[in-house]
């Protein structure tokens, strides 16, 4: 028989396994849920008065975490007046706290927190910001309390915890204000420069009385100063450093046109001869500057998102104590040689050695080896690894930077390091149309010095401010700008802004298996029942056998209505329990025949993986386990050989299951058994034989060759460490949305290429007129705003996404 | 054109409020999440409860 979802649940989706359990009344409606997490968050949100939640949301909520005792403990531990000083920030009564939330789906989610919490006595004030998932919360001391905020937060369904600005994201908050005040400068006083030398242009034909002529060419001048020292100051030192380290780019480009109009404009406020080029100064900087400010808040963004999320440690764990007592501390609060007592199901907080215990520990972290492995007293264990079966006592031997997990976050800077950069097309068109302007300017500026000298000088501004690339400065961040925006609500987050070029320029595609091609969650495939129970009954005897435990293969089970009693574990083997005064065994088929003695049943194929459940009369069914395909793998492996590019399937998992799966979705090059190393060492084998190679995984083993490949993405489900290293982010988990995602870049790079195109014809069409002497200000304006418009305009095409497929029928 | 000698210094000194108005706004965080506060305008227009809700959103959708 099929495991088969008869029913969704209402508030997460998730099939929901036999006859449905629990149910609570939403809207007017008996709705069904799949674990009694899920309802008593839809209760918590009913009572609260917020059901219409239900309405708004477009996406379904994320099923909640079941409360631990340490997760309740910790709240305890923040309510501590020493622990919560340096988290929070006091006014007078008021105190203030930043929270990351996780969980967030939609905007829904932000209203049902904001709403609920503000709700709460004693809090004044609850605001989320969707894009970086951060809550900003602040109370009345004393009415209500952090731990309380937290354990609220819970009840809605959503994982929280207490947020520390750190050094870089603070600086990165401060420059994106800096970027902004400079930008508001720019427009603001570019406006009144403008009116006050638009007068004086010839074509307005006004007859401005000399002292008012001087007037508006001082006071043009006064509004232009803050302009280029202010506004601009981070172009100039760009072009300083160009110009130094003898690489000349847009900068010096910009520099060039932005300085000489403006002494020019010096010279003729104070000599009342010549042009005024004071708007083309504040133009150029308005729209340079615009540029680099869409272009680094696209980017910024999505990086701040992300680089929140590396929680590989836990907060807090438990020490043992002199008198053999445990108590919840802090991580900071560790020392060496301190006792830890790591729970099953607990992370392990720092590197040490076991010396009471004996459980299995999962450490795909270091290996990505998805199989729990046994360890006693004497093995080492290593930060960052998932204690698995029973309780373990740890010596710490290393902490914080000691430890081998820090190795691994170096590891992966110098991957990062060593990244193969991605040519930048509007780079290297900037470089090449500043050496033919210059080399023009210079040829021009000497033709006329020989016939007219007192005229060159006019020419030679005109040329500069006729081929200033502000439109070429913004061909590329507009069009990058729109389509991230696209590609963000296809749900591909862009941290790194290399990745719509980059995906134009790929020629390898290297995936992971487990969490990428597959669902990465080993679900039941089969039950095989071999005495009189059916399989329902069978699959509830397992899941009362593998409720609430942490192992993966657990987790395939349902949540199970009853528990057993007196469980016990036996590492590597299987568990052990009472149901209904009936002793069973699950896990490895010796272990459950050892309890009846009886003869050992075949295992039904040789594909998959098996677990056995039995009694004392004998064996009662076989579970067919597997970690199933994604649905939509086979049309994201067809956009890839459409396009021509190398598949390659590399996987830390040593089973025959890396060759079916290459089989089934016809894939180039299979490989299984992979460490770290040797992953990265084939990416950069395949770099040096000169190939463009996106990676696209999500386990934290593929960390180093994200970090390596010239282009990678990873899954929303991938580890923080893997979220972080990875170039973009499928926030979407389908990976339909990355063949969209593929047409997009291409067409974006099309709409950059067409935005250079016009903005290098512009600047060649002004050039001769500026040449001969013919360009004035008010043509230079009018011609600048055109272009630069066009260019935008041509860019924002980019965020109308193509009439989506109708969306699947709902099939729950 | 005299009032030209009384509007520019009048313009000039509103540049500068404006200026000052705008790093305030800055300074403030008014710029910091673009996105947010639009969505949440439109929730709370919504917060009578409608006669007939269209069972659309009503099930949740398939996709988690």
């Amino acid at each position: 028989m099929k495991a088969e979802a008869q029913a969704s649940c209402y508030h997460c989706a998730l099939p929901i396994v036999g006859p449905p359990r629990y149910a609570a009344v939403v809207r007017g409606a008996q709705r069904s849920f799949c674990c009694p997490g899920c309802q008593a968050v839809a209760e918590t949100i009913v009572s609260a008065g917020l059901d219409s939640f239900y309405v708004h949301r477009t996406v379904a909520s994320h099923t909640p975490m079941p409360l631990s005792e340490a997760v309740a403990d910790e709240w305890a531990l923040y309510d501590r007046p020493d622990v919560q000083a340096p988290r929070v920030q006091r006014q007078g009564d008021q105190v203030q706290a930043v929270l990351q939330v996780e969980g967030i789906q939609c905007a829904a989610c932000g209203w049902l927190i904001e709403k609920r919490l503000s709700a709460l006595a004693g809090v004044r004030e609850a605001q989320l910001n969707l894009s970086t998932h951060q809550l900003q919360v602040s109370w009345q001391d004393g009415h209500a309390s952090l731990g309380g905020l937290l354990a609220e937060l819970h009840r809605l369904g959503y994982g929280a915890s207490v947020w520390q600005a750190d050094e870089a994201s603070a600086q990165r908050t401060r420059d994106n204000r800096q970027a902004l005040r400079r930008l508001g400068v720019a427009g603001l006083l570019w406006f009144q420069a403008m009116m006050a030398t638009m007068p004086t242009w010839p074509q307005f034909n006004l007859d401005l009385s000399p002292e008012l002529h001087l007037l508006l060419r001082w006071a043009a001048m006064f509004l232009t100063t803050p302009i280029v020292f202010y506004s601009c100051a981070p172009l100039l030192r760009g072009a300083l450093r160009d110009v130094r380290s003898g690489h000349p780019g847009m900068d010096l480009s910009v520099s060039l046109a932005i300085g000489g109009a403006y002494l020019a404009g010096i010279w003729t406020a104070i000599s009342g001869h010549g042009d005024l080029y004071f708007d083309a100064v504040g133009m150029f900087a308005l729209f340079v500057l615009s540029g680099r400010y869409l272009e680094g808040r696209a980017r910024e963004r999505t990086a701040t998102a992300t680089a929140r999320l590396v929680k590989l440690l836990p907060v807090s764990c438990l020490r043992l104590t002199a008198d053999e007592q445990t108590e919840r501390v802090l991580l900071s609060d560790l020392c060496l040689g301190d006792r830890l007592w790591v729970l099953p199901g607990a992370v392990i907080a720092a590197d040490g050695c076991i010396i009471a215990g004996d459980s299995s520990v999962d450490e795909s972290l270091l290996t990505g080896e998805p199989r729990a492995l046994r360890r006693t007293v004497g093995d080492s264990v290593t930060a960052g690894t998932l204690n698995v079966d029973s309780p373990l006592q740890v010596q710490i031997l290393a902490l914080g930077e000691q430890t081998r997990l820090s190795a691994i976050l170096r590891l992966l800077q110098r991957a990062q390091a060593y990244k193969p950069r991605i040519a930048v097309l509007a780079d290297r068109a900037a470089r090449w149309f500043l050496g033919a302007s210059l080399l023009a300017a210079v040829l021009v500026g000497g033709l006329w010095w020989h016939l007219e000298p007192a005229r060159a000088f006019w020419v030679v501004l005109a040329m500069l401010v006729a081929t200033c690339p502000c439109a070429l400065a913004l061909a590329t961040p507009a069009a990058l700008t729109a389509a991230t925006g696209s590609l963000h609500r296809l749900g591909l987050l862009l941290t790194r802004g290399h990745v719509l070029e980059g995906l134009e320029q790929v020629d390898t595609v290297v995936f992971d298996k487990t969490g990428t091609l597959t669902e990465g969650r080993v679900s039941v495939r089969e039950v095989l029942p071999l005495a009189g129970l059916d399989a329902p009954q069978c699959l509830a005897l397992a899941a009362a056998l593998q409720g609430h435990c942490e192992h993966p293969i657990a987790r395939a089970f349902a949540r199970p209505a009853q528990a057993a009693e007196r469980m016990h574990n036996s590492p590597g083997a299987g568990r052990q329990g009472w149901v209904e005064g009936r002793c069973l065994r699950i896990g490895h088929r010796d272990y459950v025949m050892q309890l009846s003695a009886a003869p050992a049943p075949a295992l039904p194929s040789e594909h998959g993986q098996w677990v056995l459940l039995g009694d004392a009369d004998g064996a009662l069914a076989w579970f067919g386990l597997d970690d199933p395909l994604r649905s939509d793998a086979a049309a994201l492996l067809a956009a890839c050989r459409r396009r021509g590019w190398r598949t390659l399937l590399l996987s830390g998992d040593r089973s025959a299951s890396v060759a079916q799966v290459a089989e089934h979705l016809n894939i180039d090059e299979a490989r299984g058994g992979l460490l770290p190393e040797d992953k990265l060492h084939i990416v950069q084998t395949l770099q040096r034989q000169g190939r463009r190679v996106l990676m696209i995984g999500d386990g934290i083993n593929d960390v180093p060759v994200l970090a390596a490949a010239d282009v990678s993405i990873a899954m929303a489900g991938a580890s923080d460490l893997a979220r972080t290293s990875a170039d973009a982010l499928l926030l979407s988990n389908r990976l339909s949305s990355l063949v969209d995602a593929f047409d997009l870049a291409r067409r974006t790079r099309r709409i950059i290429r067409q935005n250079l195109a016009w903005a290098c014809l512009y600047n060649g069409l002004m050039l001769p007129f500026a040449a001969l002497g013919w360009l004035d200000p008010l043509w230079a304006a009018a011609g600048m705003s055109i272009s630069s418009l066009t260019v935008v305009l041509n860019a924002l095409r980019l965020g109308r996404l193509k009439e989506r497929r109708p969306c699947p029928p709902c099939t729950s | 054109m005299p009032a030209l000698y009384i509007m520019i210094p009048a313009a000039l000194l509103l540049v500068g409020a404006a200026v000052w108005l705008f790093f305030w706004a800055v300074d403030s965080g008014q710029y910091d999440d673009l996105d947010s506060p639009a969505h949440s305008i439109l929730f709370d227009d919504e917060d009578a409860p409608r006669p007939s809700v269209p069972a659309r959103n009503e099930q949740a959708p398939p996709d988690a």
